[in-house]
């Protein structure tokens, strides 16, 4: 097919589409009952779970009505008891909205209802568990709120994993999140907004933040960014990360994601806006510092030197795995004169016995080491402990006993692999940064290395989100800013807010030796 | 890569070539059971260079010389002046470091110092260097020169090098190396050497004392039978120029610890204590002033820095010297006038009441 043609194609198909979701977006509701029901059925073709119910009244009219719902949703108590059986009940004569009013307020037995008329909000409505009633001669529908669908129990989440404090973790029911938030901070800044974003799923997604703490100059800018996505489905948060982040082809985050009500709710109070979406047990969280990869919300609930001493561990530990494998294949292939001699005689030694140039050595021995790493991931328990020691035996000890790989690098290998554990969020960064610096130090000994570091660091200094450098917390050096840093200062110590606030006063820190 | 830890550097005996022997660290044995052993390999060039690389005519890896620790030269080359050839070569090529020691061979071929046995260790070369580096503190019995600091002294107005000298000793048919005082040079060519004994007081006139032991004659006159452990030692040196004469001033100030005696010394004694000190500081200044009297003779070489001192100080009066500084060196008076200074006796009560 020629090019023009293939594109006159495409067109006509998406025009097709648009024309689809576009008769039932738009459309209303008819005053009939019957007119309504059919575009009900026609709508929901095939569709087999969806239940209509047609219900009459008592009383000299014998009012019909017509109760839609789809089965497996909906609490079916509700229905019997506080819809089907008033309005069996009921003796209504009045029509119209006057009709919808007395439904709502005085027969129909649900706490949430809302009145609506929009074919869309019917079809969400439906679709998301809530029980539809369609009075015939009324201009417009009750939407009840019957939802009972089966969710996750609450549980500590698996790659947030703490010492000690709050151990629950979000599930994919956004109410469910909405009330771990909301119990947590009682106070009526804390705003939540609803969104449904998605053209086919019309996933609901909310918007959490405190007034007064968050900037609404970055709120503006998240919602510009929000109304600009046209996709067909949010299934997970990430979805929504990747179309609204600053920068989406870079190896870093420019958006925090925590999955921890308790940690959340901490984020919120820095004065950061959250984003959860229906569906997804993680929260995203705008806008994002560099030096949050390396906080764990367990900071704050051990003590404090504890914790200050694993930030720094951290910090450096995330440079021990992105360069040790870099700085052995320099050592070994390019500056002896870096090592003491004794040490350079082992490594000397070791690397007559074994085939491939070190630098050769590294990549294969960094692939095997990512597919250990991936095995022990989708691997079911079974197996896994067969598989570990098929592992360790293996390729650690066979490996270097038939010369295929001098020991020295095992070394090396492992502790980047252990150390690239202590960090999770960085994972997905790091094996890049490592695989880089790792070619560059073989091409260039030291001088790649450093190159290569450089680099990176250029590169983390010019992240930026949402207004913010990411980095901003280290360049300013603010004594605040420091508090929290690299260290963790004893809370009672912590009086100003980041620097992702505007408001930066976070306590008044009352004096026990005044009166 | 073969890694060398020592260099010994010969005229070759049947032609105008050098002749290069390299010891080189065995990496091929397992290393777990016996360490390291040293394997020594020669080869002959025209140039230094040339002969360096001529070696790789017999090895299966190229040399690699970033960890060389020693270079020992034979007299013969001391003497020829190709020292400053070897230098320049040094100094030119990245791999060498500039901290190697070099080290001539005293009365015997320098193929032969690595033909022997290190006595805590199999490699001569590090053997050689550890004995020299640590010695400053505890014999003051040699000199350490850096490569960097022999360059440094052969360029410097006033002043000729001085490097540690090692020779072989024999106990039970077993060779080993030791460190034999030091070699005095006149320019880039050898003029002579000092013993162990005399080096160390010439330690003291250059100033370069961090430790050592000092022994003298407790009564002043005969065999020397008292040991003080110096601990710290400063040397004022100082110069006058007057009506055309140079005189230099040696003023060499030493805290020591007493560690040894013929005859106790009841300690709380305050006289014994000063006339033993005094008899020290004669001792000490004599002996400087005989090593000073014998490089003056039999030298003539300026290994003490005294012009490069009147260089420093007064730029105007070595441009007047500096042509004859020779000979002007040679009859210069030189004083020394040591103070010491013993800090503890380490007895509290005299023994054996």
């Amino acid at each position: 097919m020629s090019g023009k043609s293939k594109l006159k194609r495409q067109k006509l198909i998406r025009q097709a589409v648009e024309n689809l979701n576009h008769s039932y977006m738009e459309s209303v509701i008819e005053s009939s009952l019957d007119k309504n029901i059919q575009m009900i059925r026609k709508l929901f073709e095939d569709v087999d779970i969806l239940k209509l119910k047609e219900i009459r009244g008592g009383g000299k009219k014998g009012q019909r009505y017509c109760l839609v719902f789809m089965d497996s949703m909906v609490n079916d108590f509700l229905i019997n008891d506080d819809i089907v059986k008033p309005l069996m009940l009921s003796k209504l004569t009045s029509s119209g909205e006057e009709l919808i009013n007395i439904l709502d307020k005085q027969i129909v037995q649900i706490n949430e209802t809302e009145k609506t008329d929009s074919m869309s909000k019917i079809i969400e409505a439906i679709c998301s568990g809530d029980t539809v009633l369609f009075a015939d001669g009324a201009p417009q529908v009750l939407l009840l709120n019957t939802r009972e669908f089966p969710t996750r129990q609450l549980e500590e989440p698996t790659n947030e994993k703490t010492l000690s404090g709050p151990k629950e973790g979000f599930n994919e029911s956004l109410s469910a999140n909405l009330s771990l938030l909301r119990r947590r901070i009682k106070s009526p800044e804390f705003k939540i907004k609803l969104l449904n974003i998605g053209r086919r799923t019309r996933t609901k997604t909310c918007i959490c933040y405190i007034k007064g703490l968050a900037d609404e100059k970055v709120l503006d800018e998240l919602y510009k960014r929000l109304e600009k996505i046209d996709i067909d489905g949010i299934l997970d948060v990430n979805y929504l990360n990747e179309l609204i982040k600053d920068h989406p082809y870079s190896l870093f985050r420019s958006t925090g994601k925590t999955s921890r009500p308790d940690s959340l709710a901490g984020k919120l109070l820095e004065g950061r806006i959250a984003l959860l979406v229906d569906g997804s047990p993680d929260a995203l969280t705008v806008p994002y510092l560099f030096i949050e990869n390396f906080q764990s919300s367990d900071d704050y609930y051990i003590n404090f030197y504890y914790s200050s001493f694993f930030r720094f561990t951290r910090i450096l530990v995330f440079i021990i795995t992105i360069s040790v494998p870099g700085f052995y294949v320099a050592i070994v292939a390019f500056n002896h004169e870096m090592i003491p001699t004794q040490l350079l005689i082992n490594a000397a030694a070791e690397r007559q016995s074994v085939p491939l140039p070190a630098a050769l050595e590294a990549f294969i021995m960094l692939t095997v080491f990512n597919i250990l790493r991936e095995a022990g991931l989708r691997m079911s328990e079974n197996i896994g402990q067969a598989l570990s020691i098929v592992g360790a035996l293996v390729i650690g000890q066979a490996a270097v006993e038939a010369k295929l790989v001098a020991a020295p690098m095992i070394v090396v290998i492992g502790l980047t692999a252990i150390s690239s554990l202590v960090v999770p969020r960085m994972n997905s960064s790091s094996i890049f940064i490592r695989l880089f610096l790792l070619l560059l130090a073989s091409c260039l000994g030291f001088y790649g290395l450093v190159i290569g570091l450089s680099a990176v660091l250029v590169n983390i200094l010019n992240l930026r989100s949402f207004g913010i450098s990411q980095v901003s917390p280290v360049a300013s050096f603010k004594q605040q800013n420091i508090k929290d840093l690299f260290i963790r200062a004893p809370i009672g110590i912590m009086k100003d807010r980041p620097v992702t606030s505007v408001n930066p006063v976070r306590m008044e820190i009352k004096n026990n030796d005044d009166a | 890569m073969s890694i060398v830890s020592g260099m010994a550097v010969d005229k070759s005996p049947d032609s105008e070539n050098f002749r290069l022997t390299f010891e080189l660290l065995d990496t091929a044995k397992p290393i777990k059971e016996q360490g390291v052993d040293n394997e020594i390999v020669v080869s002959e060039g025209k140039t230094f260079f040339d002969a360096a690389r001529n070696a790789k005519r017999l090895l299966h890896n190229k040399l690699y010389f970033g960890h060389m620790e020693t270079a020992v030269i034979s007299e013969e080359i001391a003497k020829s002046g190709a020292l400053a050839q070897l230098i320049d070569w040094f100094l030119r090529d990245i791999e060498f470091r500039e901290t190697l020691d070099i080290v001539v061979a005293k009365g015997i071929p320098a193929k032969e110092i690595f033909h022997t046995h290190g006595i805590s260790q199999p490699i001569v070369a590090y053997e050689i260097e550890r004995i020299i580096n640590q010695d400053s503190k505890i014999t003051a019995s040699t000199v350490e020169k850096h490569l960097y600091e022999l360059y440094n002294e052969l360029n410097m107005e006033g002043i000729c090098p001085v490097l540690p000298a090692v020779n072989i000793l024999t106990i039970d048919e077993k060779k080993t190396c030791q460190v034999a005082g030091c070699a005095v040079f006149k320019g880039t060519r050898l003029a002579g050497y000092l013993t162990p004994e005399e080096t160390k007081y010439y330690l003291y006139a250059v100033d370069r004392v961090d430790g050592g032991l000092l022994t003298f004659p407790a009564k002043g006159n005969g065999k020397d039978d008292t040991t003080l452990e110096v601990i710290e030692s400063n040397t004022k040196i100082s110069f006058t120029f007057k009506k055309g004469k140079l005189k230099f001033k040696l003023e060499p100030k030493v805290i020591a610890f007493l560690d040894e005696i013929a005859e106790p010394l009841d300690s709380l004694d305050e006289q014994k204590i000063k006339e033993l000190t005094k008899n020290a500081e004669v001792s000490l200044s004599s002996r400087i002033r005989n090593v000073v009297k014998k490089v003056q003779g039999e030298f003539g070489s300026d290994i003490f820095g005294f012009g490069n001192m009147i260089y420093r100080k007064d730029p105007k009066l070595w441009k007047k010297l500096r042509e004859d500084w020779s000979e002007t060196f040679s009859g210069l008076s030189v004083e020394v006038s040591s103070k010491i200074e013993i800090v503890t006796t380490s007895w509290l009560e005299k023994k054996g009441v």
